[in-house]
């Protein structure tokens, strides 16, 4: 066969090829969008944020409003402090991998004159997970309100490198619920918060032993005070000021055993939010500690025997920001 | 770079692409620049061995040609054995024999101090050793010429598809395909792209996910219970399969795209009826190796039933060996050794017996019942396999079939979802085996209507993509 005809052929060939692969990765693309997309049965730990946003709207102001990741799910005592400090109370604490950007400026539409918000940042979210990992978006497939909160392109570019792992931990969850019975004792589920969206579900459950556990599990977690994070706090700061609400940053409760591993992280952390956000500092991260027997599961996770003290703490603290209620 | 990175899912394409745009006259340096960047990847440092290896075996085939007598022929291949086992023993054999020679000596008497290498087993050194030695052997027996190109040559021992795990290829099936140009071609690049699909299914589906179980179990046996033991156990036997064959579909696969056919390596090795039988199935470029270069050597088939046996055990030992320094290596082989030298001593008992007890008058009851015992037998060696350590694997021996606690689950690392997700996974992985043993696939599938081809396609790209286990761990063999 004559070399031109060859090449043309194959030419004709490699065309062809490229059209099928090219739609099969068409097809793979519809088959994700699809995953994207279905309904799920939202009882996942992170479709709590649909309950918890449900209990912010519904209160009027003044509140109190507790912002962070998962150390607020097991630290508060939410009724008890409403009592105390006789202030409707809202636990917004969820999980760290959703961000701080999202946990801040997903509350801050519904704050008014006369609200008190509690940050309780753990350290990586302000090391690295200020626009949250993959998590962000099993958030958002629950409250797709909280879209509004992705305030860069490069959160969008990390949203979408992160929907392909969304899409499989989607896809598996769907699938684990076609095999497997609900754990009527599950604690990372939608049903382990009570009203106020403190944790419950793990008491009386075993723990793990925290001591050997590292505060920081991922590489992402690790980077450097994020300016980013700290401009975001400032920019929350003083937006909520403009609707007549107030910010305090509170350090999330940590062994006592971790301290001396991770010191000088803590207190540059809590260098870059005292020197640049305009919130009260209710106490720090020496003030913080706790013994690590009080952890349940990780560095950031109470029992209930912990939560009991942590909230003592917590409201003894808040009561001089309140104006001695 | 990992065969299950998303870097070589780029790279590969990329690569095939430059490949066939290229003059043919450049092909070959290409691949091998390709090849050896491949490899560099992993630690740039053992590039050198690679060709070290590579000049030894190069450089001594041609002056066993050029030898004028027997005596320096062999020489010759004597040099060459040894320039390229040496280098293997250094690296992956020196410890073992050091230190269990230091232990021999001081249980006799006598204190030595032997120094202990503090060596990283440079990642496909067994197998490059392997396949260059037997292309020198196959010079030696004049099965071959000596190639003189030495492109083609270095081509033939690094070609990136193989290097890192095999298969080991033989000179006269892979060599010759470096004289001709490949062209693109549709078809041979969608089987190619077949084969990489189903060994990703198994690796990272399958393989992957049995990992997390079998580590939990084996990694501390005396924490788990004696039900959770053997479910490793018989959970690992399809583990490793998974992985070595996975591996090797994705490397057979990817040279198929790049125009270049591999040695089959696995040919349903669970369906065996006889651990003789497993062994013409399960990594067929290495047992054939060891037929061909050492059992042959040792004089095959044509010495006195005894030697025979001792020929059979002595290669299976070695075959341990090749496999890892380390006695629990050592053992797995003698394990299949016995088997394989009990199996042929008392295969006229056994047709006997089948024939006295009506057996063999039930083929599929006596099939099932060979396969079974197969099995147990492969899995039980299996436990020298993966246990740390010799002790380790006489606590899973003994501690198996004790204390059955049903009560408290099975499911270590891995919930009732991921459970039956990789049984399933199994149990399908065993139905294409079955077929296979009966008919070729491919042509099955390529007869397919296109509706249900490309189904068949859709769900195992998706089975991969959302039901893999990203991030897992490295290949089983890498560590040979």
């Amino acid at each position: 066969m004559e070399p031109t005809r060859f090449r043309s052929m194959r030419m004709a060939e490699l065309r062809s090829f490229m059209r099928r692969v090219l739609a099969m990765g068409v097809l793979v693309v519809i088959g994700y969008a699809a995953i994207l997309v279905a309904p799920t049965t939202k009882n996942s730990y992170l479709s709590a944020v649909i309950d918890k946003q449900a209990r912010l709207a519904s209160l009027g102001s003044p509140k109190l409003v507790f912002v962070g990741g998962s150390n607020l799910s097991f630290a508060l005592d939410s009724p008890r402090i409403e009592r105390e400090l006789r202030m409707p109370v809202v636990n917004m604490g969820l999980g760290i991998y959703a961000g701080l950007r999202f946990m801040l400026y997903s509350v801050l539409p519904r704050l008014g004159p006369g609200d008190v918000v509690v940050i309780s940042p753990e350290y990586q979210l302000l090391r690295g997970l200020y626009n949250g990992e993959e998590e962000l978006l099993e958030a958002l497939e629950a409250f797709p309100q909280g879209i509004a909160t992705i305030g860069s392109l490069e959160q969008w570019i990390g949203v979408v490198r992160a929907l392909p792992t969304y899409v499989k931990n989607k896809a598996n969850r769907m699938l684990a619920q076609l095999v497997q019975n609900p754990d009527p004792k599950c604690v990372y589920c939608r049903r382990a918060f009570n009203a106020y969206g403190d944790l419950m579900a793990h008491a009386g459950v075993p723990g793990t032993d925290v001591a050997a556990m590292p505060m920081f599990r991922s590489k992402s977690e690790q980077g450097p005070v994020d300016q980013e994070a700290i401009t975001g706090l400032r920019e929350f700061a003083q937006k909520a000021a403009e609707r007549g609400a107030r910010v305090a940053i509170l350090f999330p409760a940590v062994p006592d055993s971790h301290l001396a591993q991770n010191e000088e992280v803590m207190e540059k952390v809590h260098q870059a939010l005292r020197d640049n956000v305009p919130a009260t500092i209710l106490a720090t991260p020496r003030e913080s500690l706790m013994p690590v027997g009080l952890f349940w599961d990780w560095v950031y996770h109470l029992k209930m025997e912990g939560r009991e003290q942590r909230t003592t703490f917590i409201i003894d603290h808040l009561r001089p920001f309140l104006g001695g209620v | 770079m990992l065969f299950t990175s998303l870097q070589f899912l780029i790279f590969l394409p990329a690569a095939a692409a430059v490949l066939f745009a290229l003059p043919a006259r450049w092909r070959n340096l290409y691949l091998l620049l390709l090849s050896y960047g491949f490899y560099a990847a992993w630690k740039p440092a053992y590039v050198l061995l690679l060709v070290l290896a590579t000049a030894i075996s190069y450089g001594s085939a041609i002056a066993i040609e050029r030898a004028s007598s027997p005596a320096a022929r062999k020489a010759w291949v004597t040099a060459s054995a040894i320039g390229n086992l040496g280098a293997l023993f250094v690296f992956k054999y020196f410890n073992l024999f050091g230190q269990s020679g230091e232990a021999l000596l001081r249980a006799l008497g006598v204190q030595v101090q032997v120094p202990e290498l503090s060596l990283l087993l440079p990642v496909g050194i067994s197998f490059y050793t392997f396949q260059s030695l037997g292309y020198t052997i196959d010079v030696y027996r004049g099965v071959r010429p000596a190639e003189r190109d030495v492109v083609r040559y270095a081509l033939f021992v690094s070609f990136f598809p193989q290097i890192l795990s095999g298969p080991i290829n033989r000179s006269t099936h892979l060599l010759p395909q470096f004289l001709r140009p490949s062209y693109f071609d549709s078809e041979r690049i969608v089987a190619g792209m077949q084969l990489m699909a189903w060994g990703f299914f198994k690796k990272m589906v399958i393989a992957d996910r049995l990992g997390v179980y079998v580590d939990q179990v084996y990694d501390d046996p005396t924490g788990v219970g004696g039900l959770p033991i053997f479910v490793a156990t018989v959970l690992y036997a399809f583990q490793v399969y998974c992985d070595f064959s996975g591996y090797t579909d994705i490397a057979i696969g990817t040279a198929q795209i790049l125009g270049y056919e591999m040695m089959v390596n696995f040919r349903q090795p669970y369906l065996a009826a006889s651990t003789q039988e497993f062994w013409r199935r399960w990594h067929i470029s290495l047992s054939t190796w060891f037929r061909d270069y050492v059992y042959i050597s040792l004089g095959g088939n044509r010495v006195s039933a005894w030697r025979r046996y001792l020929n059979l055990f002595v290669v299976f030992v070695l075959s341990g060996l090749w496999h890892g320094a380390s006695w629990t290596f050592v053992i797995w082989g003698a394990l299949h050794g016995l088997y394989l030298v009990v199996g042929v001593a008392t295969r006229d008992a056994r047709e006997a017996w089948a024939q006295r007890n009506g057996l063999a008058a039930m083929p599929r009851l006596r099939y099932a019942l060979q396969l079974l015992i197969t099995f147990a037998l492969v899995d039980f060696a299996w436990i020298f396999f993966r246990a740390a350590t010799f002790e380790d694997a006489l606590y899973v021996i003994t501690h198996m079939f004790r204390g059955w606690d049903l009560s408290a689950g099975i499911s270590l690392g891995l919930g009732t979802y991921e459970m039956t997700l990789v049984l399933v996974a199994i149990a399908i992985l065993l139905i294409v085996d079955w077929l296979q043993s009966r008919t070729p696939l491919r042509p099955v599938i390529a007869e397919l209507p296109t509706w249900a081809r490309w189904s068949l396609y859709y769900g195992v790209v998706m089975c991969v993509l959302l039901l893999g286990k990203t991030g897992g761990g490295k290949f089983i063999y890498f560590q040979f």
